[in-house]
């Protein structure tokens, strides 16, 4: 991604390459959960879990708005 | 057992699409672009491949086209890319299914043994019986005298992996690389060991360690129908 001046609105493909982008960090931040969430987990590891689930959903929800996609 | 090569660059999506999988029973095994990926193909048959649409040497729509020409084995698009355009492409492309990321694991497994049934893919025998101890992989349940034994997934994987290959001892090592896709370099032997120890528990035989899961002294275990 090159670097822009702020207040400098990025192009169509410059925001599908940004979406795509984010989607690699995000699909492992909610798939590896979602994995642990199915093991057998201490009452503190499955809190632990649910925050970083919790965390990649609203972060999920963000893109959505942002992109329009997801 | 069903056989599914994965294709893509992102060491943590085959990692994750590898642990999904394999919960399931499948074998997976990984190629990280798509020069491996045809070595893979010239090597043996795959039952299904999940694919990502961007690789480092090929786009994943010209590595489909080339899978295309030599047979018609299920395959199912990963994508970055959720555009109609991009799906379209995918589909036509000849893949069979398209799922784009973030994906939910346990739905790409659903979405894997989909495609397997109506391959007619090779899979494994649902039920694995010896005695008082069934184990249907289908359910994916134990059963002790017909009564369900509570095992955790990582616990059902390796009695499944273990009892799948009566007689057969593997060192802890080769646990941790088969039922965990793991590696004793960063993860202790010692976690083989405790699960062990848990299924054992469960089965009522923790002070029997001949009865079922057998250790051999000084390498690892046997399953002894």
């Amino acid at each position: 991604m090159s670097s822009r001046a702020p207040g400098v609105t990025l192009g169509s493909s410059e925001l599908a390459r940004l979406d795509h982008d984010l989607r690699g960090p995000l699909n492992a931040i909610l798939g590896f959960g979602r994995l642990l969430e199915s093991e057998e987990l201490t009452p503190d590891q499955r809190e632990c879990v649910e925050q970083i689930v919790g965390g990649g959903e609203r972060l999920r929800a963000l893109i959505a708005t942002a992109f329009g996609t997801l | 057992m069903a056989r599914v090569l994965v294709v893509d660059d992102d060491d943590a999506v085959r990692l994750l699409v590898r642990r999904a999988l394999e919960r399931e029973g499948l074998r997976v095994e990984e190629a990280p672009d798509a020069a491996l990926a045809l070595a893979a193909f010239d090597r043996t048959s795959w039952d299904l491949v999940v694919l990502d649409v961007s690789l480092p040497d090929l786009s994943g729509l010209d590595l489909l086209r080339q899978l295309r020409v030599v047979g018609d084995v299920p395959v199912i698009m990963l994508s970055g890319r959720s555009d109609e355009a991009d799906r379209v492409a995918g589909l036509e492309s000849g893949a069979d299914d398209y799922v784009v990321k973030p994906f939910y694991p346990r739905e790409l497994a659903a979405r894997v043994r989909s495609l397997l049934r109506r391959s007619g893919a090779r899979t494994r025998p649902s039920l694995l019986e010896f005695d008082e101890l069934t184990i249907d992989t289908a359910s994916r349940q134990a059963l002790l005298g017909g009564t369900p034994v509570e095992l955790t997934a990582r616990e059902f994987d390796l009695l499944e992996f273990l009892a799948s290959a009566p007689r057969q001892a593997f060192s802890r090592a080769q646990l941790l690389q088969r039922v965990w896709g793991s590696s004793s370099a960063w993860q202790q032997e010692s976690t083989v060991t405790e699960h062990v120890r848990r299924i054992r528990r469960k089965l009522g035989v923790e002070a029997d360690q001949s009865r079922w899961i057998t250790t051999v002294r000084g390498f690892g275990y046997r399953f002894e129908p």
